[in-house]
């Protein structure tokens, strides 16, 4: 039996709202969530826009702090603290936002620092990622000029500087031409290999159907479905059971 | 602390650009127009002093003057690009936390102030040693002690941004501190056209931050314009109370208002 990494039990959270002078709205960005994922899985979270998917994603990530329930990630090192826990998650966020400033092997070193690598560790670490995602072209050009496919693979290298185990991915195919989606892919595989584990968070299905085992859909906050992935779309394709499950 | 000195030599490196360079330029030439006091003797008959006694003033003051702008335009762009949401999005999904991020950007910012009032400071004692060699210390002891207004102004930057993250509010600081240090200059002039709600303004100004006035005071007394009696212990004390006391009320209200991404 696997060992459950990230353990959800009725998570919610929600923003109060200005509505009028004196009274606020509570909207529900996520509402009583319970879900969890076992280690080795590659696990798809797809939602319409608007669903809570990266606001799911930055409280497993301890970027934002829950309303109310309970999230234990990365399982027996549940005492940990959230920083330290940091150290075995990789993420990558929706948004496409590095150090501009800096060269990405200067960002590269620069997170290689910041998780304790040594010199030589750090040179290993940064050549794999460079071979793995095809960086030596512009490894060494500022991230302000790269373009916007380069600079999602740069913010890829970010996620996997620290050879986490626990890889949280938010939309990583957006900007990536077809070639860099496949190389992603085939990295995510290997990494299920290795019995780390994934999450990922996309719109485009064709893809999580290819790699993902469990799914979960997410429509304004509220779990919509959670499962073998197989499961959803044995009633059609997959696509059909989305939007069946997302529209009104 | 190793991942706060990384996150300093980050923000070192982010203010390192052509602003740096543009505001290093400019005010190296305001210093350099203090030459003049050596090449246009008749200036000195203003105020009757050694041309190298003006030199060095002009110096000081370009440079206290100078820093108050470079601190407030350029810290305040420096602070808000690392405390946008996104940068911090990025910064807080390693193994850092906010309060890291913000000692970071601090230490980088003093770092990069003490560079620039080195540049300024070697160059006015380059001009002092080339035109009057025997002033060359007391210029170097009236252009020490602005190193004690780096902490200060960092810190003030820093609690301004954590009130109202814009630049209007850069403007109001540079107001604030100009005041504060022209204060007796200012109150000359304006009790003379008997406007006693601005000078009260001005005096409130100067009991909110002393210690500025303070620092330029031992400025002066080094150069020989002033004969104040200054306790430069007691002085060095205050900074380091107003550097603590705005960066931990700044630092609060930061940490606060990015708690939750």
């Amino acid at each position: 039996m696997r060992e459950k990494i990230v353990e959800i039990e009725n998570l919610c959270k929600h923003y109060d709202k200005p509505a009028g002078l004196f009274s606020k709205e509570r909207i529900f960005a996520l509402d009583n969530l319970n879900l969890y994922i076992k280690r080795g899985d590659i696990f798809g979270l797809l939602g319409p826009n608007g669903a809570g998917k990266t606001t799911m994603l930055n409280i497993i990530s301890g970027l934002t702090r829950q309303s109310s329930g309970q999230v234990r990630v990365l399982g027996d090192n549940s005492g940990l603290r959230p920083k330290l826990k940091k150290f075995e998650i990789g993420y990558l966020s929706e948004e496409n936002v590095l150090p501009d400033y800096l060269s990405l092997q200067e960002l590269l070193s620069f997170l290689a620092n910041i998780f304790g690598f040594n010199s030589q560790l750090r040179a290993k670490r940064i050549g794999w990622l460079s071979e793995q995602l095809e960086l030596a072209s512009f490894i060494n050009k500022r991230i302000q000029n790269l373009s916007a496919g380069q600079k999602r693979l740069a913010g890829l290298a970010c996620a996997f500087i620290n050879d986490p185990q626990l890889l949280i991915l938010d939309e990583p195919t957006v900007y990536l031409d077809p070639l860099g989606a496949r190389k992603l892919a085939d990295l995510i595989s290997s990494f299920k290999d290795q019995g780390k584990t994934v999450i990922i968070s996309s719109h485009i299905l064709s893809q999580v159907e290819k790699l993902c085992g469990q799914v979960a859909i997410l429509k304004r906050g509220k779990l919509m479905f959670y499962g073998d992935i197989k499961t959803l779309g044995s009633k059609g394709s997959l696509e059909d059971s989305f939007i069946e499950l997302t529209t009104d | 602390m190793k991942n706060i000195f990384e996150l300093a030599r980050l923000t070192i490196k982010m203010s390192l650009g052509l602003t740096f360079m543009i505001f290093s330029i400019i005010s190296a030439l305001f210093v350099l127009s203090s030459v003049m006091y050596f090449t246009m003797p008749q200036l000195n008959r203003f105020n009757l002093e050694a041309p190298s006694v003006n030199a060095a003033a002009m110096g000081v003051s370009t440079i206290n003057i100078f820093l108050i702008f470079f601190s407030v335009f350029f810290a305040f762009s420096v602070l808000s690009r690392q405390f946008s949401r996104e940068s911090l999005l990025f910064l807080l999904s390693k193994p850092l936390d906010r309060s890291q991020v913000l000692l970071g950007s601090s230490l980088g910012l003093m770092f990069v102030f003490l560079l620039y009032w080195l540049i300024l400071s070697l160059e006015v004692a380059a001009i002092i040693s080339i035109f009057d060699k025997s002033y060359l210390f007391n210029a170097l002891n009236a252009l020490v002690p602005v190193v004690l207004l780096i902490p200060l102004y960092t810190s003030l930057c820093i609690f301004l941004f954590s009130l109202w993250p814009n630049i209007l509010c850069a403007a109001f600081v540079f107001l604030f501190i100009f005041t504060s240090i022209a204060r007796f200059d200012i109150i000359t002039l304006v009790s003379q056209v008997n406007l006693a709600w601005f000078t009260k303004l001005i005096e409130a100004s100067f009991l909110l931050l002393p210690p500025v006035g303070q620092v330029m005071g031992i400025s002066l007394k080094a150069l020989g314009l002033t004969d104040a009696s200054i306790n430069i212990p007691q002085v060095i004390l205050n900074s380091i109370f107003i550097f603590v006391f705005l960066h931990l009320l700044g630092a609060r209200r930061i940490l606060r208002a990015f708690s939750n991404l």
